[in-house]
């Protein structure tokens, strides 16, 4: 791990910790909603996709890279949206951790800059998805229904938004 | 002359809630400034990265807005954010006089 400590490190070191990753994981299955990690830095941005997402989904907003490792282990989402340029980190580690911890968290990189860096670092990394500014709703849902495909016991009961 | 926002993806996302709208404008307004004060304060040698990262910052917001002329001129200061500091003073008049026009544009 580059900035972030190793999550091996952290769910040795502080066993609450693991422990309350371990039953939020378990109480997935059993959440009416699926959760969504959204990690942005810029508050105008991270307001938009709140947004678009509340009324369908849990969501959890965090500021920095820090901030949404606290709360992906907190809640165990199911989708993590990642800001890849973020204050503190890089959201390609931030993927990382999520990835090493639970591969099946769908880990989706949002980018200003669409380079081939990213994409190939992206790749690297077996995130789920890509998703260039600006955003809109059909991006955003585009992704989200490749989730439901993987996952369709997860997909809710009532009309798709 | 078009406009500088198109607010028509803005508002797909917002679903026309106009208090909504009003609430992000406010947001995107207050972020611009700190945006355009730390590019002034930062348009200096060895600031580079710091130039770098505010502008990627309001290229995005810009974007998402729908205020594209501003986030492009936001991202030619995010691609020459070596340049020396004369020609980042033209990046940031340009900037200003862009964000001028949306920040109108956003209260009428």
């Amino acid at each position: 791990m580059d900035g972030l400590v190793s999550p091996q490190v952290i769910l040795e070191k502080i066993p609450a910790l693991a422990a309350r990753f371990r039953l939020a994981q378990k109480m997935r299955q059993t959440r009416e909603k699926v959760r969504i990690l959204v990690v942005e830095d810029q508050l105008f941005s991270r307001r938009i996709l709140y947004e678009v997402l509340i009324h369908d989904y849990i969501v959890d907003l965090a500021e920095s890279a820090k901030d949404g490792m606290r709360l992906f282990l907190e809640n165990a989402p199911d989708i993590a949206l990642l800001d890849i340029e973020l204050t503190d980190d890089s959201g390609h580690t931030l993927a990382r951790f999520i990835k090493s911890i639970d591969p099946s968290v769908f880990v989706v990189m949002v980018t200003g800059n669409n380079s081939v860096e990213d994409v190939s670092m992206a790749k690297s990394n077996k995130v789920n998805g890509f998703i260039v500014k600006p955003y809109n709703k059909s991006k955003i849902f585009e992704c989200i229904e490749k989730y439901f495909t993987l996952h369709p016991d997860r997909r809710p009961k009532g009309p798709t938004p | 002359m078009t406009d500088p926002v198109n607010l028509e993806n803005l508002r797909e996302m917002t679903g026309g809630d106009l208090a909504l709208e009003k609430e992000l404008f406010e947001v995107f307004l207050t972020s611009s400034q700190d945006c355009l004060n730390a590019l002034q304060a930062n348009a200096g040698a060895g600031q580079e990265e710091t130039w770098r990262s505010q502008a990627h910052a309001w290229k995005g917001m810009s974007l998402n807005l729908g205020a594209d002329e501003l986030g492009k001129l936001c991202a030619e200061a995010q691609m020459n954010h070596l340049a020396p500091p004369e020609k980042k003073a033209e990046m940031l008049a340009a900037i200003d006089a862009a964000y001028a026009k949306v920040k109108a544009f956003l209260a009428a």
